[in-house]
């Protein structure tokens, strides 16, 4: 009989070995950088509440991360955090799909300006666009605006500096005004409402949405940077709810199929897009889910502290955190109370769930 | 009634002015433990209950027994517990409020644009601080009563030897007056949540907002933020207007007193 095709493939070829047969911290080999990453690269981050663990976990390990609108001097960095000064390298808040990625970039470029950019509720205001980066809000609309005009001048300068841009890809389900198509991350009601006469209503953005977006997204970063590289990852954090109509969970796995096979798309027509696995080193069916929170949502430290491990180590030519081998043994453990509230990220999108508004969870 | 002024330098403003405090409110036993500022913010409850300087601040052991004549005391002993002279951070405080703005303020030079939100959570935060680390050094119960340092006199934002920039840089703000109703809140808010009451500096004592009327220096001149013991009694007066147990021994009904406060 003939040799097969897999007779001579690597080991990482196969499930049993490489993954079966490894703990969960121990995966090999998932990642194969495309262009390199050093600490003096200047990286820009954005996405979904996923991307604020990439974020922090860069910035501690020294890399270079532009903060364009880094926390105020002297400030508790709790509070700053909470206000998401320093959670990305500009204060959008969570970007959780990628048509809400490609509307920032053209607002920045002047190209577009978002209908009904400011929200209300119980006499306050907020950026509809990022209505959880001041959770009281401001005090008149003139003071929205004139705080959006200083966040656009920051994305321009964290824009004009990027290297390399990683974005997180968080959701596919948005919000978007039908007169205009302006998404929002944040439903009518969940934290703020729309001016009356606005109306917006549910997106679910299929793959070529997905495509089309990041395309146009990478198209007005090279703009200004034409030698920008973009790295994607996928939030390995499900939905906290779906306005699709189906199962939660059922929404939440096309969503990320989607979200993985734009990815898969745009990586084979772009050498200037990567992917980093991450998304598969927290959901891989050997960690167990260890590397969740008691919510089975959030990924715990643990596993960011392995998914960060892979990158440097992929990035450094060095072996993965020795984190790896702790959760191996904590593999089906349930993750302790304390891990799920360490460096926590701040997810508006978890106010989906009603319960999560009045505090019950 | 046994009463205890406890607290740092400005605490010692009470206490010069027991004597007219004894006169107006008769039947009190007034005491007094205090340390400067920086050994204060050392000193703490041991195991055995007393409160005593850190034992390794040499200063503040010296201090204890000069100014107190006992080097510890035990708060277990009194009926009321007046905590006055902290500070709350608010050197910190107001380099953050001097380096940012609220947009609802409109724009400022030289300042970062803010939510209104984001600085009030700021403040809140800092004070937080200072005050449940105070609360581990010393822990509250509802005897406690809690009166802040006074603002610097007006001489503090006048070129000089007292000159204070980042006081002037505050009190010279168009907002300067909402600046210190936004750090009061935040005081009354904080005390609030640790269970022990708060009364702010007296208004009739204030000049503008941040800055104390010069009249009640005790040192003018030479000190812009230590004030003297007609001070102390209007304090006193503040503090006792709101706790009645304090005003049940008062002779006289409120007023500001017409002469000087001291023997």
């Amino acid at each position: 009989m003939a040799a097969s095709p897999y007779d001579s493939l690597e080991p990482r070829a196969f499930w049993r070995v490489s993954v079966a047969g490894r703990g969960p911290g121990r995966l090999r080999g998932l990642y194969d950088p495309r262009f390199a990453i050093g600490r003096d690269t200047r990286v820009m981050t954005a996405g979904s509440c996923f991307a604020q663990h990439v974020h922090r976990a860069l910035k501690e390990r020294g890399y270079h991360v532009i903060e364009a609108e880094p926390a105020p001097e002297g400030v508790d960095p709790t509070v700053a955090s909470r206000h998401f000064y320093g959670n990305f390298s500009a204060r959008y808040g969570n970007i959780y799909t990628a048509r809400q990625f490609r509307q920032l970039l053209e607002e920045a470029a002047g190209i577009s300006s978002p209908a009904h950019p400011v929200w209300t509720r119980d006499g306050q205001f907020f950026d509809a666009l990022r209505p959880n980066t001041d959770p009281a809000g401001y005090g008149s609309k003139a003071a929205v605006v004139a705080a959006r005009a200083d966040h656009i001048g920051a994305i321009r300068a964290a824009v004009a500096q990027a290297e390399v841009v990683v974005f997180t890809l968080g959701l596919t389900e948005t919000w978007e005004d039908r007169a205009t198509g302006t998404v929002y991350p944040s439903a009518p009601g969940v934290i703020a409402d729309p001016p009356k006469g606005a109306d917006i209503g549910f997106l679910n953005l299929g793959h070529d949405d997905v495509v089309a977006d990041m395309r146009m997204a990478l198209a007005h970063l090279r703009q200004i940077v034409p030698e920008v590289k973009l790295l994607l990852t996928v939030s390995p954090v499900p939905l906290t709810a779906t306005a699709s109509g189906s199962h939660v969970l059922v929404a939440s796995t096309a969503s990320k199929a989607i979200l993985r096979a734009a990815v898969a798309t745009l990586m084979a027509e772009d050498e200037g897009i990567d992917y980093f696995p991450s998304y598969e080193i927290i959901t891989n069916p050997a960690a167990r889910s260890v590397f969740y929170a008691r919510n089975l949502r959030d990924p715990s430290p643990k596993g960011v502290s392995v998914v960060m491990g892979q990158f440097i180590g992929a990035h450094e030519g060095t072996a993965p955190a020795p984190q790896s081998t702790a959760a191996d043994t904590a593999a089906n453990t349930p993750t302790a109370a304390s891990d799920d509230e360490d460096d926590a990220a701040i997810c508006e999108e978890m106010l989906n769930d009603p319960a999560a508004r009045r505090g019950a969870l | 009634m046994r009463v205890l002024v406890l607290g740092t330098s400005h605490a010692a403003t009470l206490r010069r002015a027991f004597p007219a405090i004894a006169r107006a409110y008769p039947g009190l036993s007034l005491n007094f433990w205090g340390l400067p500022g920086a050994a204060f913010a050392k000193a703490s409850v041991g195991a055995d209950g007393l409160l005593r300087p850190d034992p390794e601040d040499a200063v503040g052991r010296h201090k204890a027994t000069e100014w107190n004549g006992q080097d510890s005391i035990n708060l277990a002993s009194f009926d009321r517990i007046l905590l006055v002279g902290l500070r709350y951070r608010l050197g910190p405080i107001l380099q953050i409020m001097r380096n940012l703005q609220p947009l609802e303020w409109g724009r400022r030079i030289g300042a970062r644009g803010v939510s209104k939100g984001f600085l009030q959570a700021a403040v809140r935060a800092d004070i937080d601080a200072s005050l449940i680390a105070q609360q581990t050094r010393t822990p509250f119960d509802s005897r406690f009563m809690a009166l802040p340092a006074p603002y610097p006199a007006t001489v503090a934002v006048e070129q000089g030897p007292l000159y204070q920039p980042v006081t002037r840089a505050i009190a010279e703000q168009p907002a300067a007056a909402d600046l210190m109703e936004m750090y009061e809140g935040a005081l009354a808010r904080a005390h609030d949540a640790v269970g022990i009451g708060f009364v702010p500096q007296p208004r009739e004592t204030i000049a503008q907002a941040w800055l104390s009327l010069p009249e009640h220096l005790e040192e003018p001149g030479r000190d812009a933020r230590h004030m003297n013991a007609d001070y102390g009694l209007i304090a006193f007066h503040a503090i006792a207007g709101q706790c009645p147990d304090l005003l049940a021994h008062r002779l006289q009904p409120p007023a500001r007193p017409a002469g000087r406060a001291t023997a």
